[in-house]
């Protein structure tokens, strides 16, 4: 093998000395002969090559002279003293073995590693003293870390192995990502697994409590027992350091092998719940710290409900949901938000006798919104919640119609509509939006019902003659034809509306009166009186500010009928098809009607449905198609239904629940459960608060991978968030997660997150996840994350799969025998110790030397002087 | 001054013998020369020369003689190799050199990368050890590895340096510095010199203690220097460069639909300044995307290609960057498009068009229906699902399971007894296998419910008992069933065919299938089969991983496409840096255990390792060119 040269280049130095030794010789005065001058070159020559040899620094591999021997044994707890015992005893063998040019270190390990103290002098006899246990963290195994080190404490020069005391449970580090690296440099791991004594041990393996449960319900706990030997113990369960209230100490025969103990038990109210299974009375142990195991459970807090009450009267709804843990939050329809994601902190919200007019279009958005994102919607009737619900957004989303067909038997109504064409009703198109209400009006009444559409300024003029309301598409042309006039008298509006409607075959008889401006008192209330005798009432719309509020007021009153007021003419369209739907009060039902299943379903398990009392009344309705419809009344109308709208789903209940309609209800004592089993069915899946995406842990300490896969609810990837996850302490987890604890969500691919988070002492934690988009929360999530409690103490056998493939890797031996530690055929090391040659160049050079003046000083042939002087 | 070549004795023995032997030379008479002269009145001038010369003609022999003494001097010195240093007990010596990513990058363009810098360093470094001071060279990204055994040998140390490579994979700066101090603990005294361009991960060694309980770095005994390589740290305002980076890149195959796939990639810029970078995304070379990027100062970018297919195909994103870029390595990614594995499945059961049906559905499964009389023939390890209808195997197969209904005997989940006329009251909805099913108001005549252990999960219950159960027995997942179908209205619902389709995905379990690349410095866990998992990296060298329970770990530090060398045609995993920090290139301040690191001295002064015998060695060589010359001129004889 040709010698490595640290400096090749010194080389090239040879043909310029060669030159300048030519010229010399050339240029030479001495009178030595040609052959003699040749020597000389040619020893010379040598000469230098061996200094510029030198100068060039070759080396050459130097033949291993023994053997490298690293020692690593694993102190961890998992070895018991028995194990370490024989550990001892065969590394006092292999010391003894070593050869004078073998070399031996040895590595103590657990979750650290430390090199001993060996004097290669020192006697094999002298003991070994490992250090304590818990200066290497004995809790935990790094054997990648040990085996690191024990080859970079290999001699150079020298044969190496590793030489592996361990039973391969490691806890930290992947030893299988050192295999390879390990085999390319030539090093054989021998393995030398420890052989335990028959020591008895008892331990908890695993405390398993659902992640999430919901409060008061009960819930399975359930822990893994090990035992080496049948013997008698007691384990009890511990819920927050008291001994579980229904359910703790067992006292168990158990037998050798694993058994598996199941307890029952529940938290009372919302938030954390931090169990423990404790072992005690046993007879024989080794190991105490895994006689216990932790967990922690979140109870979510108690649903949250938003109750928009619209007719005021008796909380009772409110009470028996809070009774049956469900938060209520009780307002008018004025708190009801305009911001889905206000909403968002609900899981349900329910309108109870709520008007269509007490809903504007941006609440009404805001649900619609608020349900097609998983909320639930309850839409609780009453006498205010009727007709005017027709064609609105609600309507859509509820799984029922509220333009219910008219029976036959019911009396036709005549309506005359009194629209004011004075040239304010220009202002803000409410002329136009006066005409679509009252077309949608003609639209809305039965075909045997009669309209007229009287339209007045300072005269009035009927626009359309009183006819049946079938005709509509001639209804609708000429209210088309409705154009703005002059001023304003409502007098002779009433007038004509009181001739057209007091001859009219109608049981109900009304006239609504639309206008914007002031007029003459003069007459009016007496024929609004004379219109009562006559029984025809009269309702009165102002629209805009100048309406003169007092007078319409007085209207209403004395026409028995009802007065709106709206600055926004937009509203107009829907105070006529809601005063239109109060006259008719044709979707009321007020009769005693018993609650028939239409179909069984689980909502209604334990409320004993088939008791309740009857209703007094409800909301008579038509079922849209996709809806589903549980309980009917004694007609067969709709009670109870129920649909999917998006990722939501809504629900209504066609009476109320006060004392109107369900008077008799209140005191049923399935009322409660019967409607928080309605709430539960119908809010939406995941509680308020509760992480909108699965957040995934996967445990590889030191390290705690969190994964969060947003998939929205279309399937796609849901991208471009930002946020950060953190480990928090259970016993107080409002507390900030230190800067060590919390590590951000970085998109590693579409949708899905991921943090990194340290987690090295075992115990149970929560983690909490937050992702933003543009600062605004998107989702959250909190689940706790459990380290087994001392998990290097769980495994009670070696790995032999492990152990089998770090042999096999790298071309290592099984148990060998202290003798053979240093055995073996020598083989060269990754990084060969190199013996440096330059100095017997030099030594050359010395001999060269000598030679190279002998042969210039020791006599020999002369030869002629060059030339001769003349 | 320190000796360490032979043994002084030796030296004066071969000197003596070397001098006395030059000297007897040079007392040998010289031959004279003859010269014959034509005229005797000649011979009194040469006899005046002579008589004038000959103090000359002495001379130049001792002259000569000394010359030769000099060169026979110079050459016994050098083989004393002297060194300046003083020797004695010296403290053990530790660089930890820093190989990771950052390391490759150029900060003048044209210029050595960090890497060099660093080696040169550390070269310069290593001939100031004192003669006989033991060093260790340990290279370190995410994890350390001695580059040299703890030696004194000069070579043995070069050697390592010259081995130093960068490698593709982030830094990890604890577990570096634990490794070094263990290997240099009970070394009492010792030395550990951290070379580095600074752009490390920094973040957790601040919070770090020194001592020796568990957790602290054992560097209490140690001498911590640090040796800056790259641009200096400011310990004011955020370190920036002008790198532009690929810090995202990966692709994932919709849930709703296997066949098409998302791309994202995420651009950042370090710099301080607007940069302008051209992205140019190709599939199997064929050009996917090419649009030009404007980057804000200190901007991240994410773009995202929808709707892709083409499954297996690799694909490959670059950027150049306007006015260059220091670090090449993160302006490219790599990723392929994951396939998606056939799963074959055996269907074992009387014949039902309703599940055979719904099988179908998925496209990526291939179904082979065996009816039970034939099972016992069977062999379940060649298929990666068995579904059993209506019929249950006597001992549970080695492989997984869905059981579509599931009496006693050969359940492998224990039953609790029969219900009549169960109804669903509650679903575990965050289960996979529960994603889109909807079993509300199921109708089913009868059904067992299961007794479940831990680790089971009930997907479905009637009233708290489990009726539908997802679990693992001897290795092997299950998902069971407490009826038949043909026994419920379930076969007529949406939830049956979405029931089966995610119970399989479920019971295969995930493995590659919706990664598109690996992280370099990240250990990932692949599928394979057999004992070992054979790899050929982007640079060409061979891996074998070693494979356990179906799964082979792969720490990738090289960034390109590692390919399975057992396979035809090979499959492709991608891997790529993908990491901001590693990518933001300016120097952080460093303080370990709160406080900030010494810089090491600057190298000036007498080196103590300097190799003088190598001087000694070429002046010897100059002398001996001189005196040839002298000799041949015969200035000297």
């Amino acid at each position: 093998m040709l010698p490595h040269l640290a400096h090749p280049l010194a080389l090239l130095g040879l043909p310029p000395a060669l030159g300048l030794c030519l010229y010399g010789l050339q240029r030479s005065l001495t009178e030595a002969t040609r052959a003699r001058r040749m020597l000389q070159l040619a020893t010379r020559l040598l000469f230098i090559l061996a200094l510029l040899v030198a100068i060039a620094g070759p080396s050459a591999e130097r033949p291993p002279i023994g053997h490298s021997v690293v020692a690593l044994v694993d102190v961890s707890a998992s070895i018991d003293e028995h194990a370490l015992a024989k550990t001892s005893e065969h590394l006092a063998a292999v010391r003894a073995a070593r050869g004078r040019d073998d070399r031996l270190s040895v590595v103590a390990f657990a979750g650290r590693t430390r090199r001993l103290a060996l004097a290669d002098d020192a006697p094999a006899a002298a003991p070994l003293s490992l250090p304590a246990r818990a200066l290497l963290d004995a809790d935990a195994t790094d054997l990648e870390g040990a085996l690191r080190l024990g080859a970079a404490l290999l001699s150079s020069g020298r044969s190496p192995h590793l030489l592996l005391y361990s039973d391969g449970n490691e806890t930290r580090g992947h030893v299988t990502d050192l295999i390879s690296e390990l085999a390319d440099r030539g090093i054989p791991v021998d393995v030398v697994a420890p052989t335990s004594g028959d020591r008895a041990e008892i331990l908890v393996r695993s405390l398993k409590v659902p992640d999430e449960v919901r409060p008061s319900a009960r819930f399975e706990v359930s822990a893994e027992l090990v035992s080496t030997r049948a013997q008698r113990v007691v384990a009890t369960l511990y819920r927050d350091d008291f001994v579980n209230p229904t359910d703790g100490r067992r006292e168990l025969e158990l037998p050798a092998g694993s058994t598996i103990v199941r307890w029952k038990s529940e938290v009372p109210d919302g938030g954390l719940a931090r169990y423990s299974v404790r072992l005690s009375a046993f007879t024989d142990d080794h190991v105490l710290e895994n006689n216990r195991a932790d967990a922690v459970t979140i109870a979510r807090g108690n649903p949250r409900v938003l109750l928009i009450e619209g007719g005021g009267g008796s909380p009772a709804l409110g009470a028996a949901l809070a009774k049956e843990h469900i938060d209520v939050e009780l307002r008018g329809p004025a708190g009801l938000p305009a911001d889905a994601d206000q909403l968002g902190a609900f899981d349900l919200v329910a309108l109870s006798d709520v008007g269509a007019l007490q809903v504007g279009p941006a609440q009404s958005a805001a649900i619609e919104r608020y349900v097609d994102s998983g909320g639930g919607f309850l839409f609780l009737g009453g006498e205010n919640a009727t007709d005017g619900w027709t064609g609105t957004r609600i309507e859509k989303l509820l799984p029922v119609r509220f333009d219910k067909e008219r029976r036959k038997e019911e009396a036709p109504l005549a309506l005359a509509l009194a629209i004011d064409r004075s040239g304010s009703m220009e202002a803000e198109m409410r002329l136009e939006l006066a005409k679509e209400a009252a077309k949608a009006t003609a639209e809305l009444l039965g075909p045997e019902d009669l309209i007229t559409v009287i339209a007045f300024d300072s005269i009035a003029q009927p626009i359309v003659r009183l006819q049946r309301a079938a005709n509509r598409l001639r209804i609708t042309s000429d209210i088309a034809r409705l154009r703005p006039g002059g001023g304003t008298a409502i007098l002779p509006a009433l007038r004509e509306a009181f001739t057209a409607l007091d001859s009219a075959r109608a049981k109900i008889k009304h006239v609504i009166l639309l206008t914007d401006g002031q007029a003459s008192y003069d007459g009016i209330f007496d024929l609004v009186r004379e219109m009562v005798e006559h029984r025809i009432t009269v309702s009165a719309v102002g629209v805009g500010g100048e309406a003169d509020r007092s007078l319409l007021t007085s209207i209403a009153q004395r026409g028995q009928g009802r007065f709106y007021f709206t600055r926004d003419a937009d509203a107009v369209p829907k105070i006529f098809l809601k005063e239109t739907s109060e006259v008719a009060k044709r979707s009321l039902v007020e009769e005693p009607t018993p609650v028939r299943i239409s179909r069984a379903a689980e909502l209604f398990a334990g409320t004993d449905i088939e008791s309740a009392p009857p209703l007094r009344g409800y909301v008579s309705l038509r079922p849209k198609p996709g809806g589903e419809v549980l309980l009917v009344s004694s007609r067969g109308d709709p009670l109870l239904a129920r649909r999917r709208d998006g990722l939501g789903q809504t629900a209504i209940w066609a009476s109320d629940a006060k004392n109107r309609w369900a008077a008799q209800w209140l005191g049923w004592p399935g009322f409660a459960r019967f409607f928080a089993q309605l709430v539960r069915t119908t809010m939406r899946p995941k509680l308020a608060g509760a992480g909108a995406f699965p957040v995934e842990v996967e445990l590889d300490p030191p390290i705690a991978r969190v994964t969060v896969e947003a998939i929205g609810a279309d399937d796609r990837f849901v991208s471009g968030l930002e946020g950060e996850a953190e480990l928090v302490d259970p016993g107080d987890p409002r507390a900030p997660a230190t800067a060590a604890d919390r590590a951000p969500l970085v998109e590693v691919a579409p949708g899905r997150y991921q943090a990194e988070l340290p987690i090295e002492r075992a115990g149970a934690r929560l983690l909490r996840t937050v992702l933003r988009r543009d600062r605004t929360e998107v989702a959250r999530g909190l689940r706790p994350v459990t380290l087994p409690r001392a998990r290097e103490q769980l495994a009670l056998t070696p790995d032999r799969p492990l152990l089998d493939a770090l042999r096999r890797g790298t071309g290592g031996r099984l148990d060998p025998s202290p003798a053979a530690a240093f055995a073996g055929a020598l083989t060269l090391h990754a990084h060969p110790q190199r013996r440096p040659l330059w100095p017997y160049a030099l030594w050359t050079a010395l001999v060269l030397l000598v030679v190279d003046l002998a042969g210039r000083r020791l006599p020999g042939r002369r030869r002629t002087a060059p030339r001769a002087l003349s | 001054m320190t000796f360490l070549g032979a043994p002084l004795s030796t030296l004066l023995l071969a000197g003596a013998a070397v001098s006395a032997t030059l000297l007897s030379l040079y007392l040998l008479r010289p031959q004279r020369r003859r010269i014959d002269v034509p005229y005797a009145r000649l011979w009194g001038l040469i006899a005046r020369e002579t008589r004038a010369s000959s103090i000359a003609r002495r001379l130049r022999r001792w002259e000569s003689l000394l010359l030769q003494l000099v060169i026979a001097c110079l050459i016994l010195l050098a083989l004393a190799d002297p060194r300046f240093g003083s020797s004695g007990a010296r403290p053990r010596h530790l660089f930890l050199v820093d190989t990771s990513a950052s390391m490759q990058a150029r900060d003048q363009t044209g210029g050595r990368t960090r890497l060099e810098l660093a080696r040169e360093a550390l070269e310069r470094a290593i001939l100031r050890l004192e003669p006989d001071e033991e060093a260790m060279v340990v290279g370190f990204d995410t994890s350390a590895r001695a580059l040299s055994s703890l030696t004194s040998d000069e070579a043995e140390l070069r050697d390592a340096a010259r081995a130093l490579a960068a490698s593709d994979a982030p830094d990890a700066i604890v577990p570096a510095l634990r490794f070094a101090a263990d290997a240099l603990a009970g070394a009492g005294r010792s030395r550990l010199t951290l070379i580095s361009d600074g752009a490390l991960d920094t973040s957790r060694v601040a919070a770090t203690t020194l001592g020796t309980s568990a957790g602290a770095l054992d560097l209490e005994h140690v001498d911590l220097r640090y040796l800056p390589v790259g641009p200096p740290a400011t310990n004011v305002g955020q370190p920036s460069s002008e790198n532009v980076a690929i810090t995202g890149f990966s692709v994932r195959r919709y849930p709703a639909n296997p066949s098409a796939y998302e791309l994202l990639i995420e651009l950042r810029s370090d710099s301080a300044r607007p940069r302008r970078a051209q992205l140019n995304i190709t599939q199997e070379d064929e050009p996917v995307e090419s649009v030009a990027i404007e980057l804000a100062p200190h901007a991240v970018v994410q773009r995202r290609i929808v709707d892709l297919s083409g499954e297996g195909r690799r694909l490959e994103a670059r950027i150049e960057v306007e006015g260059g870029d220091p670090l090449p390595l993160d302006d490219r990614a790599y990723a392929v498009l994951p396939e998606r594995a056939r799963t074959r499945v055996l269907l074992v059961g009387a014949g039902n068009l309703y599940t055979e049906g719904a099988l179908l559905l998925d496209r990526a499964v291939e179904v082979v229906r065996k009816q039970p009389t034939e099972y016992a023939t069977t062999d379940p390890a060649a298929f990666d699902v068995l579904v059993f209808d209506g019929f249950v195997p006597a001992r549970p197969p080695a492989r997984p399971a869905l059981y579509l209904g599931c009496p006693p005997p050969g359940c492998p989940l224990t039953s609790r007894g029969v219900l009549t006329a169960p109804i669903v009251t509650e679903t575990t909805r965050e289960h996979p296998i529960m994603r889109w099913v909807a079993l509300k108001d199921l109708n089913v005549s009868v059904s067992h419910s299961f007794a479940t252990q831990p680790g089971d999960v009930a997907l479905a219950s009637s009233l708290g008992r489990p009726i539908l159960v997802a679990g693992e027995r001897a290795g092997q997942r299950l998902v069971a069933l407490g009826f038949r179908p043909a026994g419920s209205d379930l076969p007529l619902r949406v939830a049956f065919p979405v029931l089966l389709v995610n119970s399989i995905k479920w019971l295969v379990g995930s493995s590659l299938e919706s990664t598109s690349s690996v992280r370099t410095g990240h250990a990932e866990r692949i599928s394979a089969a057999g004992e070992a998992l054979r790899l050929r990296s982007p640079r060409g060298a061979d891996l074998v991983l070693a494979v356990r329970e179906g799964r082979a770990e792969l720490l990738a530090r090289e960034a390109g496409f590692y390919a399975t060398a057992d396979e035809l045609p090979p499959g492709l995993i991608a891997a790529n840096l993908v990491n901001a920090r590693e990518s933001e290139l300016g120097a952080r301040p460093l303080t370990i255990a709160g406080k900030p690191l010494d810089e090491a001295p600057a190298a000036t002064g007498l080196r103590p390792r300097a190799a003088l015998w190598r001087w000694l060695t070429l002046l010897a060589l100059c002398f001996v060119l001189l005196e040839w010359w002298t000799y041949h001129r015969r200035w000297t004889v």
